[in-house]
């Protein structure tokens, strides 16, 4: 089914918005910055999220996937914005519930992952009260006994309290958003006592656990064996410019995008929406950005629209080149591992090497295995 | 320009601060009290103990850095002591800081009704003397079945000073951890929970059955409990019925009064063991009835606490026939009726038999010989004279030969404690004596104290 959309037209700002050359010009950028799209592989990726995170499909950690600038963090906010009015009638009921948490796993500048900062950020998430002021509870001789450390809480104390506020607070699904700075870094033990810590919060509370990052998690985390059998990769793809449904939702975001600029006088842009298409590597993050970028410019040349603003804008070939290389790679290296992804066809190769070997090919212990360096 | 094509995609705009978010989401868990709604509901502070320990921070802490927010007024003052306060037994009672507490957790926790976890629910109904135990009592086989389905918890029954058993289990309630506590450390303390010993973090469900031999309640304190409970699981602290007026009380005691006793107010008073006295101030509103004094009218009426609370006087008529055996209750016959001679040879002899062991008071010679006092002191005045003041000279000495003998006892009972490694408190002094001792009373501290020291000094 198509239908017609109306042709592109801008709005016409506020004149003294525009004279006021410091203020005027940075509030119309701020409030173009505020403008998000569900673009339809924002909703492909959620739905496919959706339905990997339910109970019976087995693994409670899932991988969601995506190039840089693709827009994951926003696709973050819109899962927050489905999962929150999918259990309305709950959050009104029981103010305790929190059916969701999204946490950035933020890189502490040290040579390992900072837990306790990371538990205080989904403690805070979690609306958990006292985090400098939590005890440890351990057993001698049959008795309880409490001991709180006059510094703050340990991590140990920590861990336990955000265990145990998963659990009341009834919370379904922890995000968390630039998940390879937990991993990077890392010894292997390290690595695997992260990956393991992760897995039990999942498996004790039921907690689905999203990791959300590019490709270079995927690497990381696929290493360990125990732990890829258990994972799920979610694939957020950009628009590829070989696929033709691709290349048309390309240019309709675009439009839906350039209809919202807060000033007239701009081309249509989606006469250049391969192009564009091609320098942003298909990323609507990054469009977005570039579009920006060009505004910005228009904006403090007056308002004069001209083709420099947006070729000033984009980004440079180098780094479209690295990017593109990235998620070319990146996508050839998730293709077999992708959740709903499989077919009967794209197991006729293990057949064969079965039927030489005599046995699985994935029979290497994954410690003898190398974890590999990532850049 | 030319109208694009596309397929039927939703392109959804939104703006970041448009987001749908989560309303504002209570500070504390939402944790459900237990047997809430029922005769073995959970006590406020047991709840509250429970709440810390699911937050992972101690409860004086909660109290000190949340609470105290919720409560405002004094509670902001640095020198309010809601550290220890949270623990104390009186946070179950009736009073404002009870209601203060249950609402200041309601808001933080958004749990609804937690002032039936203390007596506020009766307040101005009965009074707060003789409510509360001071210290902290237990049923180690409720606790340990408390244990076994996972959360454990201190009833609000245990809490009322008249209770002494469980009416559950028919045994006894425990009031001491006798697990040998080690003294407090200060590095490390036990954990405040409610099946745990507050001195030494034992489990109070487990090693209280190895250590204590359980006893079998007896039947009358049973009943008391039974009636305790019964009004614990009423409609009055469940909200669903409300008292009559401001003092339901006067109004069932004057029905009382005209139903059974047909107006006289000195014959219910005999019936309800009570000083007619006293009962005319109850009936006057002048104050109302000591909490065990409302337990007796229940016995004694065969009707609930709440029965009484909400004035129920249907169950009186059932009474009315008791008038009887109310005048049949006169306890002494004039001494005018008995030949005086008779009495007063009968007096002599008595106290001819009991002095060298114990003195007779006016009022034990009387009911010895089944007759009035003050009959005796109207009939034979030298003699009443004489019994009293031998009565009195006994109880001098007797205050004498105890000041002197309570020191040692006391350095006895320290020493042994001393020897067992635990530190003489008040309270294990007290249980250690109970039995030994007739009246064991802080106005003695001195003498404790000066016992305690001696023994302290002694092992080091």
């Amino acid at each position: 089914m198509t239908m017609t959309i109306p042709p592109f037209e801008s709005k016409n700002p506020d004149p003294a918005l525009l004279e006021d050359k410091d203020q005027g010009t940075e509030r119309l950028i701020t409030d173009y910055e505020t403008i998000r799209i569900r673009h339809p592989r924002v909703n492909h990726t959620l739905q496919i999220l959706k339905r990997s995170m339910r109970k019976r499909s087995g693994a409670n950690l899932i991988l969601l996937l995506g190039p840089t600038g693709v827009g994951k963090s926003t696709l973050v906010n819109s899962m927050k914005k489905m999962v929150i009015e999918d259990n309305k009638q709950k959050i009104l009921t029981d103010s305790s519930f929190i059916p969701i948490v999204v946490v950035d796993a933020i890189a502490s500048g040290e040579r390992r992952f900072a837990w306790r900062s990371f538990y205080e950020r989904v403690g805070n998430a979690l609306h958990e009260p006292l985090l400098d002021q939590k005890c440890e509870t351990w057993v001698r001789d049959g008795r309880e006994w409490i001991s709180k450390n006059p510094k703050g809480s340990t991590v140990a104390a920590l861990r336990d309290s955000i265990e145990t506020a998963i659990k009341r607070r009834r919370t379904e699904i922890l995000i968390l958003d630039e998940a390879v700075h937990l991993f990077r870094n890392t010894s292997f033990l390290d690595f695997e006592a992260e990956l393991h810590a992760l897995k039990s919060i999942s498996n004790t509370f039921g907690v689905v656990v999203v990791l959300v990052g590019s490709y270079d998690l995927f690497r990381i985390v696929s290493s360990d064996a125990q732990i890829a059998r258990r994972i799920k990769v979610v694939h957020f793809s950009r628009y590829r410019p070989d696929v033709e449904e691709d290349v048309k939702a390309f240019r309709n975001t675009l439009n839906e995008l350039q209809r919202h600029f807060p000033i007239h006088g701009i081309p249509d842009l989606t006469k250049f929406s391969d192009r564009l298409q091609i320098a942003t590597v298909g990323c609507i993050g990054t469009l977005k950005e570039t579009l920006e970028g060009m505004l910005e410019r228009v904006l403090e040349d007056g308002g004069e629209w001209r083709m420099e603003h947006l070729e000033g804008a984009l980004l440079t070939k180098q780094q479209i080149l690295t990017i593109q290389k990235e998620a070319l790679e990146g996508e050839e290296e998730i293709s077999n591992c992708v959740f709903e992804t499989g077919t009967f066809d794209s197991l006729d190769d293990l057949l064969i090497r079965q039927g030489r070997t005599g046995k699985s090919f994935n029979s290497v212990p994954a410690r003898q295995r190398k974890k590999p360096k990532v850049v | 320009m030319t109208a694009l094509t596309f397929s039927s995609e939703k392109y959804e705009i939104y703006r970041v601060g448009e987001e749908l978010t989560l309303p504002p989401r209570s500070r504390l868990y939402r944790l459900e009290p237990e047997g809430f709604d029922s005769a073995f509901r959970e006590g406020l502070v047991s709840y509250f103990e429970r709440l810390a320990n699911a937050h992972f921070v101690l409860p004086g802490v909660m109290a000190k850095s949340i609470v105290a927010e919720q409560i405002g007024g004094m509670a902001m003052s640095p020198g309010w002591d809601g550290k220890n306060y949270c623990h104390q037994i009186a946070l179950n009672g009736l009073g404002k800081e009870s209601v203060k507490w249950a609402g200041a957790l309601e808001n933080l926790t958004s749990v609804v009704g937690l002032s039936s976890l203390t007596f506020a629910p009766l307040s101005g109904l009965i009074s707060s003397r003789g409510l509360l135990a001071n210290h902290r009592r237990w049923c180690p086989i409720c606790l340990q079945e408390g244990e076994q389905r996972g959360v454990a918890y201190r009833q609000l029954l245990w809490d009322v000073a008249c209770v002494e058993a469980c009416p559950k289990h028919r045994v006894n309630l425990v009031e001491q951890c006798k697990c040998g506590a080690a003294k407090r450390s200060r590095s490390r303390a036990p954990k405040w929970a409610p099946n745990l010993c507050i001195v030494c973090g034992a489990g109070l469900a487990t090693i209280q059955k190895e250590a204590v031999n359980l006893e079998n309640a007896s039947h009358k304190r049973i009943q008391i409990a039974q009636i305790v409970a019964d009004l614990l699981g009423s409609n009055l602290f469940n909200g669903k019925a409300h008292p009559i007026g401001r003092s339901p009380i006067v109004i069932f005691l004057k029905e009382a009064i005209e139903t059974i006793a047909k107006g006289n107010s000195a014959l219910l008073a005999r019936y309800l063991g009570l000083n007619k006295s006293l009962l005319c101030e109850w009936v006057q509103g002048k104050h109302l009835p000591a909490f065990p004094r409302l337990i007796s009218m229940a016995m004694t009426f065969e009707c609930g606490i709440a029965d009484i609370l909400t004035a129920e006087t249907k169950i009186l008529v059932e009474r009315s026939r008791d008038i009887e055996m109310i005048q049949r209750l006169r306890p002494t016959t004039p001494l005018q009726t008995l030949r005086p001679r008779v009495v007063r040879s009968e007096v002599e002899r008595m106290l001819a038999e009991t002095l060298p062991i114990d003195a007779l008071s006016l009022s034990d010679v009387g009911r010895r010989l089944g007759v009035d006092s003050t009959s005796i002191r109207k009939v034979l005045p030298d003699l009443a004279d004489e019994i009293v003041q031998r009565h009195r000279a006994w109880l001098t000495e007797r205050v004498v030969r105890r000041k002197e003998e309570r020191p040692v006892l006391y350095l006895e009972v320290a020493r042994q404690l001393v020897a067992e490694g635990l530190r003489p408190t008040y309270r294990r002094m007290a249980e250690r004596l109970k039995g030994r001792v007739g009246v064991f009373t802080i106005y003695e501290k001195e003498a404790f104290k000066a016992a305690r020291r001696l023994a302290i000094e002694e092992e080091i």
